[in-house]
């Protein structure tokens, strides 16, 4: 974080159009798109804490 | 710079996903009762001396099974870090958790599959299972704050009525309870009694017989029934009967301890939430509504908070500000150094985030314990102050104040920041840590307030926005609060298969699995709405990816969960290494009892010496010895509990 916000700035601009971050977004994107309602109905914590 | 304790409480979601082809499904507290087994083969472990069947961890900390007394063999599973002095350790050890869980995993599935599981078995690190489950994230903090004479008087005075009070009303509660077990073990001596020498006369009273089997036939049916409806029952019940009482004493608690401390941090932690908040796709709209883009808020547990301050006593009433510990503790009122239980907390997945968040809370409870001077920012009504901040993703809504004026939460967020730079820009008071986290906390706020997209490597709800965003892309969406009800009720009926089906075929589907009723409701709102089923069914599937990214950015399997994907790819910025993490995982923080307990439970486990542990004392029951450490700073037993110690570890040897 000891950076300028101009620097930062342009650094995330670089990132984002790195390969590799569009692939891990791509998949990532195409994963979330495979049986997603089975996936959310999955997710239960019945009971759960607090 | 004057020391303080963090303390974090982590539940985790247990993910049971089943195959077709699974003879068993595990409950909750199977898995725990697993894991526990499984944990221990790989750490050295000392079974707690409190309930809720916890173990403590050679690292000081504990895990253990949290469930509600209403469904007492699901729940989730609970880790709490070891007493740390600095938000930085507090952020590794909570690391240290998630990645012991991911650890045994494997080995726990594997033996699930012996019972006869097939399926995944996973841990989720958020707040809501979108069933209406809440949990999560619970902070805490060792701060001073003393009571003034007189108000120690009224504290005396009240603790004990409240406490008396407290003891007639679970017995007023349980004398029901007890007399129905009293009549039927009567009913059964007198009916033993009776039923021999009658039987021994030849005689056979047909109502005696008959009432006997009554009684048996009555005793197997409630043996028979689930624990779970029996704890419901007598849970509603004692939480009914004892709920006045809580928040009776609740109000009284808080005209006494913590007043300074909700009064000038709550604006704060209504607040924070801009940068701690770990992002929620939301699954319902207030009546009328419309969402244009993704349904999303800032803050995945800011809909649960009902109340700031109060005593944590039903799952429906959730204050920022617990009290709760004061019930099970109430010796700890009087104390100058009393322990601030926060619930308002988002459980993240961002290290990073953890360290910012709790460092800067720390910051300011020292200037509220040093009596700086702040103006009182508290909004007019703090719970819709909290979900507005919450769904106002500009950071720049105006929010009403008790004070009259109006602020939004990001200038709330700058005073505090303002008002800190000033506290600690004194030779005295600054400190590289101090200094290192005014510094990130100053550049996340003007970052948010340019783009809060700069934040995607530091923030959750950032990173996850980013990739919410990725499956809209260009797309104009609209979620209406009506549609999204019926994505509710359609849910448990809706078919993966249905998304390619063609409108007609798609048409029978929905009328062969809908009631008459519901049918006529569903065609009627498509028709208002001016969508076709296809458009619907469109909307369903765009909605559930949502849905599926909001919770999968919380899996712990490094492999599959997003957040490790990104952080996989480099785009998650790293507080700790993987030394410091399985350090973590190891030994105990050097400067705390968290230093004590790790010894003894290695110790004592590495010998097989019979012992119990808690936050603040050991009995070995072995030699019947009782060995307290209740200095939170205390770093190392005295001499000669530590020579009794090393005595024993010899005779064992």
């Amino acid at each position: 974080m000891e950076i300028t916000l101009k620097e930062k700035t342009i650094k995330n601009q670089e990132q984002d159009t790195k390969k590799e971050i569009i692939s891990t977004f791509a998949e990532i994107i195409n994963d979330s798109n495979k049986e997603a309602l089975k996936y959310v109905k999955n997710w239960k914590a019945p009971g759960g804490g607090e | 710079m004057k020391k303080r304790i963090y303390g974090l409480e982590t539940e985790y979601a247990v993910i049971i996903a089943p195959e077709h082809n699974s003879t068993f499904t595990p409950t909750r507290l199977n898995v725990f009762n697993i894991l526990r087994e499984v944990v221990a083969s790989h750490y050295k472990v000392l079974h707690s001396k409190e309930l809720k069947q916890g173990v403590f961890m050679q690292n000081g900390g504990r895990f253990h099974h949290e469930a509600c007394l209403n469904a007492l063999l699901e729940g989730v599973i609970e880790f709490s870090t070891p007493e740390c002095t600095n938000s930085r350790d507090l952020a590794i050890y909570s690391k240290a958790c998630d990645e012991i869980l991911e650890e045994v995993r494997e080995e726990l599935q594997e033996k699930l599959q012996y019972k006869g599981f097939r399926g995944n078995i996973f841990f989720g690190k958020n707040c809501t299972d979108k069933k209406g489950n809440f949990y999560g994230t619970h902070e805490n903090y060792l701060v001073c704050d003393p009571i003034i004479d007189y108000r120690r008087f009224i504290l005396y005075t009240g603790v004990t009525i409240f406490f008396s009070i407290f003891i007639i009303v679970v017995i007023i509660f349980n004398l029901p309870v007890l007399a129905c077990i009293l009549v039927l073990s009567l009913m059964l001596l007198l009916l033993g009694i009776l039923h021999l020498p009658l039987r021994l006369l030849g005689y056979t009273s047909h109502t005696i017989i008959e009432i006997g089997n009554g009684i048996i036939e009555l005793i197997k049916i409630m043996t028979s029934l689930k624990p779970t409806l029996f704890t419901r029952i007598f849970g509603e019940l004692f939480r009914c009967s004892t709920i006045l009482w809580a928040y009776s004493y609740g109000f009284f608690l808080r005209q006494l301890v913590f007043k300074k401390m909700t009064k000038f941090l709550t604006p704060y932690l209504l607040t924070r939430i801009i940068f701690s908040g770990s992002g929620r796709c939301l699954d319902s709209l207030p009546p009328g509504e419309m969402s244009k883009g993704i349904p999303f808020e800032l803050s995945q547990k800011a809909e649960t908070i009902k109340t700031v301050c109060t005593i944590f006593w039903d799952d429906y009433y959730k204050p920022v500000f617990s009290l709760k510990n004061f019930i099970k503790n109430p010796r700890s009122i009087f104390k100058s150094e009393k322990r601030l239980h926060i619930m308002y907390c988002d459980s993240n997945m961002n290290e990073f985030v953890t360290y910012i968040n709790t460092g800067i809370t720390g910051l300011l409870i020292r200037m509220i314990e040093e009596d700086h001077s702040f103006l009182d920012l508290n909004p007019k009504n703090p719970i819709s102050a909290l979900r507005e901040f919450s769904r106002d993703l500009t950071m720049r809504k105006q929010i009403p104040l008790k004070n009259g004026t109006s602020m939004s939460s990001l200038e709330i967020q700058k005073y505090y920041l303002g008002e800190a730079k000033k506290f600690y820009s004194s030779p005295e008071k600054v400190c590289e840590h101090t200094d290192n986290l005014l510094h990130i906390w100053e550049n996340i706020l003007n970052c948010l307030e340019i783009n809060p997209h700069l934040m995607y490597k530091e923030l959750d709800w950032v990173a996850k926005k980013d990739l919410l965003n990725e499956v809209i892309k260009d797309r104009e969406i609209f979620f209406s609060c009506n549609i999204l009800k019926w994505f509710k009720v359609l849910q448990g009926k809706f078919q993966q298969e249905w998304i390619f089906m063609s409108e007609e075929t798609l048409k029978k589907e929905i009328e062969r699995n809908l009631s008459i009723w519901n049918r006529k409701k569903f065609f009627a709102f498509l028709k208002k709405e001016d969508l076709t089923c296809q458009d619907f069914l469109e909307k369903f599937q765009i909605f559930y990816q949502l849905q599926k990214i909001d919770l999968k950015y919380h899996e712990l399997n490094k492999n599959e969960g997003y957040y490790y994907r990104l952080a996989k790819a480099g785009l998650i910025t790293m507080l700790s290494s993987e030394e410091d993490v399985t350090k973590a995982k190891l030994y105990p923080p050097h400067d705390t009892r968290a230093n004590i307990r790790g010894f003894l439970v290695k110790t004592l486990a590495e010998n097989s010496l019979n012992a119990v542990i808690g936050w603040d004392d050991v009995i070995i029951s072995d030699y019947a010895k009782h060995i307290y450490f209740l200095e939170p700073f205390e770093k190392e037993l005295p001499e000669n509990d530590r020579n009794y110690i090393n005595s024993l570890v010899k005779m064992e040897e």
